[in-house]
């Protein structure tokens, strides 16, 4: 084709630029940190280039004595294990607290979902750090809660909410939880309530026709929902670090750790290959549910 | 116009479903009373941080006369402003081709591009420097301005991509039909349709920058403190009525420019 | 590739080249399995000052053969010459051909005026020139009023005027239309029809008009090509097109018609003598020869057939429905050999046929209105 050579041109320098900071400063150091997950440490914090060494995977379960033993410590693991377990309760929580809230925006007027719609975004444009902050201020023991349920004589001490997973679970559903609404509600909004109204007319109650019609409609909605608040929890950094305390670490504080105090960047990168690996293991079943789903579909 | 929910409810309406309203009711007291009390103790008189006493801004006037504050607020819009912007810049170009053209690779790159939203970012921020110290680089703000442009481009591209892709594709063919070379086409005709997008996707990202903790943390150095960073570290050591001021300060600017992008996307769909 | 170019023409040879002449054009879209051929050797002459249509359902090619004139898209093949000259090569930008799109595309960022002045200064027009310009459209299409108002302001029908100004503004050799009426309501169709054809004498500009509603070709057009899966069928007047169409394709495509499958007659010599099994012979003056002894079919319009009492000299038929449509009655009757007709009579006509289902009917028809069609 005659004019094929200059869109070429165009897409190389239109799309170049971006194409390359992103290949330069976010591929490029990705792969960067699988090599140093296998080089050797540096206890001066950095590597040793060209050592190879495995220290950084076998130490997520063992542990080398200072006499030179290997033992078996599982207390990394745990921190991984709590991750998952604290994900999986922000997404459930989330998703039980976000549908109704997305059934009800469906069921509004377009102009009360407009409404609704910005003010379930709006928390999310301001700063996580604030709005983890605000959390503090409610659960410190002398905080907002714990003042007023003393003032209604409920308890006579202050009840330890800060500093614990109860604390980070409540600070990631709220972090987190428009990412569980609006897909549920963009899946919802579709649904012709004419259908709700035919499950009506043939003899359905309310509890059966959201269990067989409003539900299955809402599947989609539900799966990306639970991914996207899930991926972000597990990685979640600021949220244990305030409300967690040092006792409630994630892996994203481990791995932060591993850059700081501790000065073991191949096993920082280890984890963070692990984290990688986890999000890649949701994000391709999300995609392959999702496709199943394309196909039921049909 | 009725409140929603406050209809005389029918037992028949398929739009009505029984404790809808309160349970979002609560929903939504979840989401904005941290918020609201958090306001409401910045304007509290008391050193105590969360017993109320009287209204007063002297913590306001406190964090105004913060210098380090005022350096920290500083950076963080020198950052923001510089990183916004070209990524700005990148997505924009890269969009204007993505949207129309077809080619291999399309959704490697739309993959990649994304990639900076749908990976956790403490993995790049600790990737990213490990990658600049071994290339020797001082960490500072020049560092962090990289870090922050690169997970700034998907959310300036999402937008303006969206919105290119929404364009009819006659637009183009019928600037060309009136004799406008691709470049005028360009000028004249799709930037104008786009430019809200545009706008929009440059202050959502300024306001990723801005309120951005963990690349900042991981990739900035002595010199190169933000506002979130210097929030963090005043936070950790314990709460102070004076946190309470710049957090206000700093929710209250995010609503505007949220506000401002949202009320932008909402006049290019008209 | 047939270019009908027999039949006489209204617009008058002048020596000047044809305003376009398009030779063996192919376009075909994708590659290997799924490759697609939008045009299959296209050969065509658009004349000056014509109001040409390209009529065919869609995906026959029509709006690719437009988009080719236009630039927008490049033939595989074929050449396309432009007053004479080739403009294969030139982008749509460098192109003195403009376009009327199906959805308009008008600008929406810019008012109805800057949209019509667009065209003018891409071509780096003088301002003054510019100005009287687009004052000049926006009377030619009864728009002065609004030249301030923004795109969003104006209804359908306006917008469909801004965008015949903004195309021949810069006062092109030649002006496309994409199917410019179909977003409009019927009533406002026909009045556009009008203003359309009103523009095209006014201006003397040649239009290439690509429609699929074959009422509005007639109305409108000087000549009409018939497409169909990439090809031209057909090329003629409308009344050629109507009257003596030489294509099933052509035939079914306008209008209703009576599709009759005939044979050599037996005995009489003369040519366009043909004998319809079981029923009896029928003549047919098309002015073609007809091969002797070849099966045709013949093709013949519902209201060029004449009904009544069976007689001597009539051919055979059996009534077996009757239809009212207000204006006229169609009948519809088979023939002993189990062909269905249908015959259209108008009601005004004080002899109304007292015919009712059942009846055993004559019928004739005037032997210059019978097609006899080359069979694809």
């Amino acid at each position: 084709m005659r004019a094929s050579t200059r869109p070429l041109m165009f897409r190389i320098l239109l799309i170049g630029p971006a194409a390359l900071a992103i290949c330069i400063f976010m591929v490029i150091p990705l792969m960067l940190m699988a090599w140093i997950s296998i080089q050797g440490r540096d206890y001066s914090g950095g590597v040793i280039w060209g050592q190879f060494s495995f220290d950084a995977y076998t130490r997520l379960f063992f542990e080398r004595e200072l006499d030179g033993t290997i033992a078996l410590n599982l207390s990394y693991f745990k921190i991984i294990l709590r991750s998952i377990w604290l994900s999986a309760l922000t997404m459930t929580i989330s998703l039980i607290v976000g549908f109704p809230v997305a059934l009800f925006m469906a069921t509004r007027s377009q102009r009360w979902r407009a409404v609704l719609i910005f003010m379930v975004t709006l928390p999310f444009w301001t700063n996580l750090l604030v709005r983890n902050y605000a959390w503090i201020l409610l659960l410190r023991d002398h905080g907002t809660i714990n003042n007023t349920l003393l003032w209604l004589g409920v308890i006579s001490e202050p009840l330890p909410l800060l500093h614990t997973q109860l604390a980070v679970a409540i600070g990631l559903t709220y972090s987190f939880m428009p990412f569980m609404v609006l897909p549920i509600y963009s899946s919802l909004e579709k649904i012709d309530f004419r259908l709700v109204e035919a499950s009506f007319d043939l003899y359905a109650s309310r509890w059966h026709t959201l269990k067989r019609v409003i539900f299955p409609l809402a599947v989609p909605g539900m799966v990306a929902g639970c991914i996207l608040v899930f991926v972000p929890s597990l990685g979640s950094y600021v949220t244990p670090e305030l409300l967690g305390g040092g006792k409630t670490l994630m892996i994203g504080n481990l791995i932060g750790l591993q850059f700081g105090a501790a000065r073991n960047w191949p096993f920082g990168a280890a984890l963070g290959l692990f984290l990688l690996l986890l999000v890649m293991i949701a994000l391709t079943s999300y995609a392959r549910s999702y496709r199943t789903n394309a196909q039921v579909g049909k | 116009m009725s409140l929603p929910g406050f209809k005389k409810p029918y037992k028949g309406d398929a739009r009505h479903w029984p404790g809808l309203f309160i349970a979002t009711g609560c929903f939504f007291a979840y989401v904005y009373l941290p918020i609201i009390i958090l306001i409401i103790l910045s304007f509290n008189e008391n050193r105590t941080v969360t017993v109320w006493t009287g209204f007063s801004l002297d913590w306001y006037a406190m964090a105004f006369e913060n210098r380090d504050i005022i350096r920290a607020a500083t950076n963080s819009l020198i950052i923001a402003s510089i990183a916004s912007i070209s990524a700005t810049i990148l997505a924009t170009l890269a969009a204007t081709r993505m949207a129309t053209d077809k080619f291999k690779g399309k959704t490697a790159f739309n993959a990649m591009i994304a990639l900076p939203i749908t990976v956790p970012e403490i993995v790049p921020a600790v990737a990213t420097l490990m990658f600049f110290a071994s290339l020797g680089f001082t960490l500072g703000l020049g560092t962090v301005i990289i870090g922050h442009t690169i997970f700034c481009i998907p959310f300036a591209y999402l937008p303006i991509r969206a919105r290119l892709e929404g364009m009819d594709p006659r637009m183009a063919e019928a600037a060309a039909d009136l004799y406008a070379n691709p470049i005028r086409a360009f000028y004249r005709v799709t930037l104008p349709q786009i430019l809200p997008g545009i706008l929009s996707g440059l202050i959502l990202a300024f306001i990723i920058s801005l309120d951005d903790f963990v690349t900042t943390f991981f990739l900035g150095g002595a010199g190169s403190t933000t506002l979130p960073i210097y929030i963090f570290g005043l936070v950790r050591t314990g709460v102070t009525p004076e946190v309470n001021a710049i957090c206000s300060l700093m929710l209250l600017l995010s609503l505007v420019l949220v506000s401002l992008s949202l009320f932008l996307g909402r006049e290019q769909s008209r | 590739m047939i270019i009908g170019d027999a039949v006489a023409d209204p617009a008058k040879s002048t020596g000047q080249p044809d305003a376009i002449a398009a030779t063996s054009l192919i376009k075909v879209f994708g590659a290997g399995d799924s490759a697609f051929k939008a045009l299959d050797n296209v050969s065509i002459n658009i004349r000056q000052n014509e109001f040409f249509t390209l009529l065919g359902p869609s995906g026959c090619g029509k709006t690719t053969l437009l988009r080719l004139i236009a630039g927008f898209e490049q033939p595989t093949s074929g050449t396309i010459l432009l007053n004479g000259e080739n403009i294969i090569d030139l982008p749509p930008f460098k192109r003195p051909v403009n376009t009327v799109f199906q959805n308009y595309a008008l600008f929406p960022h810019m008012t109805v005026a800057q949209n019509i002045s667009f065209g003018l200064e891409m071509q780096n027009r003088p301002k003054a020139e510019i100005k009287t310009n687009v004052d000049e459209m926006l009377s030619l299409v009864r728009m002065e009023s609004m030249a301030g108002r923004r795109i969003t302001e104006i209804s359908g029908g306006q917008q469909q005027r801004v965008a015949l100004a903004r195309a021949l503004a810069p006062k092109p050799k030649l002006l496309l239309l994409d199917e410019p009426l179909s977003a409009l309501d019927l009533q406002l169709r026909k009045d556009m029809q009008l203003e359309l054809k009103r523009l095209q004498l006014e201006t003397g500009i040649t239009f290439i008009f690509v429609t699929h509603d074959q009422e509005e070709a007639l109305t409108m057009s000087d000549r009409i090509a018939v497409m169909d899966k990439g090809q031209i069928l057909q090329v003629g007047t409308p009344r050629d097109i109507y009257d003596r169409p030489q294509h099933r394709f052509v035939a079914g495509f306008i209008g209703e018609i009576n599709l009759l499958q005939a044979g050599p007659s037996g005995s009489a010599g003369e040519p366009g003598d043909y004998a319809i099994d079981q029923t009896g012979p029928i003549r047919v003056q098309d002015g073609k020869v007809a091969q002797q002894g070849q099966s045709v079919t013949l093709a013949i319009r519902p209201e060029c057939i004449s009904l009544s009492l069976p007689a001597e000299g009539k051919l055979p038929g059996t009534i077996s429905n009757v239809v009212y449509h207000g204006t006229d009655t169609i009948y519809h009757y088979t023939l002993p050999n189990g062909a269905a007709m249908r015959a259209r009579c108008q009601n005004s006509t004080m002899t109304t046929l007292p015919f009712v289902a059942g009846d055993a009917i004559g019928w004739s028809v005037d032997p210059r209105s019978v097609s006899v069609l080359e069979d694809k």
